[in-house]
């Protein structure tokens, strides 16, 4: 009797130790507060939208970044941290995935806080038919890193050159505008 | 009996009333299509509850009491082509109204001027708008969207206008040569916020207690200068003055007072901060990574931490003024012979670890930064202090002045009254 209660009780110690041996400690995604969360690179707000991103470090502490090409660029800057999971936010339904899952969509005129141009989804197919509405190149997890991150300044200077052309123009009729009113 | 002299009553009252508005928003756009170019419309007081659509040049007059109400998803005034002036108009937006702004405007040439905007979701939406004057607008928002968003929109002029309880005031994303001025901004976000935006020229605006005073990012050859960043310390991540990736931009003659951080710079290079006063800021300037930037002649005064700086590569730093410094002329040229630096020993360690901003000038962290003092190449040096706030006279705020004055007679008056009243009387 003695020895049967013995080797239950060692039997479900030993059981214990095994599922908790066997369960990964899952890591999850730590809630923005707009009022006092800024990004690590930018310093902007972070607010709790489709382009919020953030990092979670194997000591537990946690970064949050308002564009994802912020978050490479923190990830270039400290290569010797060590990343224990990294989030994302599906575009339609502003939820975090895991960056590893996710699906990415590259295209210049996608607008996000920080001019890096991608945007992320659960789904594949989401970001595909996203693609077929707007256009863009379709990115997955492992291409990222390869990625040139690149903030938009072409389309910048682009525009600089345009503006410079036809705004020249408008702004020295209207100079001469005003000094005829003010004749 | 009663009851139906009652009911006819309330009848031929509300179709008065309503047929006084339905008046209005039946012919309001068509008579604006009817006018020839040029042409001056002067509407009358009374709320028009219809979005209307100004695509011509003509000009748009209101008077007290003349009041647009954006309650659809459209803007209450979309203006598109050249031309087109608008004046003493009032909207007022409705609570239910969430996706649109109250004045949406596109083209050239446009004039804007006594606005007021109340309880709208974004005040005006400028979308590849050229040469444009906006003067004497008065926006109150309802914090969860900008003031003024300007996309692809250059050479415009803002003038005199005043901004509250919006998300920021003045938001700019790749908006060239734009120019702000006198502009008051209270209790939003960001004051003035620029993205990836050239040549900016913001002078004579206050921006007083918002979460930042001015958010700058990402803008070369730009103009700070004669602002009033003040009061911006109410969020943990508070600062008068950010620059973020700032090149060969001026920063001059600026009063940047009672901010959590007085302003901060990181990433930026090639600019010149002359002649501003950092003052009763909680950290006066906090700099990390600049370059070949010139750091001269401006005051740092009653800062409980004048400054923190961490890897500044061949900046000029020199003839500032810090009131914290050990100072010691012995040649008498005005400058110290003592060289200040700001140590990135607390800075480097914050950073790591934010809580540790709990032992700040913690007798023990002083010691642990004498014991690890940093290399002399990484620390951010003023090689000569100046021995005299010679901007003291230069950026003294009137107000200040005149409440000076007033509590000074107020004192003298309140003793008078003491002796005469309260001696003894025999």
């Amino acid at each position: 009797m003695k020895h049967k209660l013995l080797k239950t009780l060692l039997i479900t110690i030993l059981s214990l130790f095994v599922i908790a041996g066997c369960g990964k400690k899952e890591i999850k995604p730590v809630a923005i507060n707009e009022k006092t969360d800024k990004c690590d690179i930018c310093h902007m707000a972070v607010k709790n939208n489709q382009f919020a991103t953030e990092i979670i470090l194997e000591n537990g502490k946690s970064m949050v970044f308002d564009d994802i090409g912020c978050m490479y660029k923190w990830m270039k800057e400290n290569k010797d941290k060590k990343i224990a999971n990294s989030f994302v936010k599906d575009y339609d339904s502003k939820e975090w995935i895991e960056a590893e899952t996710a699906s990415y969509v590259y295209d210049k005129p996608i607008r996000t806080p920080m001019a890096y141009n991608v945007i992320s989804f659960t789904d594949k197919k989401d970001a595909q038919s996203f693609i077929d509405k707007n256009g863009g190149s379709l990115l997955t997890y492992d291409k990222l890193s390869n990625h040139s991150w690149e903030k938009n300044e072409e389309m910048v200077k682009e525009m600089k050159e345009k503006m410079k052309m036809d705004g020249g123009k408008d702004g020295m009729k209207m100079d001469m505008e005003h000094s005829e009113d003010s004749h | 009996m009663r009851v139906v002299v009652k009911l006819f009553f309330m009848a031929v009252m509300i179709s008065l009333l309503g047929g006084k508005e339905a008046f209005a928003e039946a012919s309001l756009q068509s008579q604006i299509n009817a006018l020839p170019e040029g042409a001056v419309l002067k509407l009358q007081e009374g709320i028009y509850d219809e979005a209307i659509v100004l695509k011509r040049p003509i000009v748009l007059e209101g008077e007290k009491g003349t009041i647009f109400k954006s309650c659809s998803s459209k803007p209450a005034l979309t203006i598109t082509g050249k031309n087109v002036s608008l004046k003493h108009i009032k909207i007022v937006g409705c609570q239910k109204a969430e996706s649109s702004s109250a004045i949406y405007l596109s083209g050239k040439q446009h004039q804007l001027e006594d606005i007021t905007i109340e309880g709208s979701n974004l005040g005006m939406k400028l979308d590849e708008v050229k040469n444009s004057r906006f003067r004497a607008i008065t926006i109150t928002g309802r914090t969860k969207a900008n003031g003024f968003d300007l996309w692809e929109s250059h050479h415009n002029t803002f003038e005199g206008i005043q901004i509250d309880h919006v998300q920021d005031g003045f938001y700019m994303e790749n908006s060239h040569y734009n120019t702000f001025r006198g502009n008051t901004i209270n209790d939003s976000r960001y004051g003035l916020h620029v993205m990836f935006s050239d040549n900016i020229t913001a002078s004579k605006n206050v921006s007083a207690r918002n979460f930042t005073g001015a958010m700058v990012m990402g803008t070369h050859h730009s103009v700070f200068e004669d602002n009033q960043l003040i009061e911006n310390n109410q969020n943990v991540n508070a600062q008068g003055l950010l620059l973020f990736d700032v090149h060969d931009s001026t920063i001059r003659h600026n009063r940047i007072s009672d901010n959590r951080v007085g302003m901060f710079i990181e990433d930026s290079s090639g600019n010149k901060m002359v002649g501003n006063e950092f003052s009763a800021n909680f950290v006066g300037a906090q700099m990390n990574r600049i370059e070949k930037n010139v750091i001269k002649g401006n005051a740092f005064i009653s800062n409980v931490n004048d400054f923190q700086a961490t890897d500044g590569t061949d900046n000029t730093i020199q003839k500032n003024y810090w009131d914290a410094a050990l100072k010691l002329d012995t040649d008498g040229d005005g400058m110290s012979n003592l060289a200040y630096s700001a140590d990135p020993f607390f800075l480097h360690l914050t950073m790591e670890t934010p809580p540790y901003q709990l032992f700040f000038q913690h007798p023990g962290m002083m010691l642990l930064q004498k014991m690890l003092k940093s290399p002399e190449e990484l620390l951010v040096t003023d090689k000569e202090p100046l021995m005299k706030n010679e901007l003291k006279n230069h950026i003294q705020p009137e107000q200040q002045r005149t409440i000076f004055w007033f509590i000074c007679l107020a004192m003298i008056f309140a003793s008078l009254l003491v002796i005469y009243f309260g001696r003894k009387k025999t």
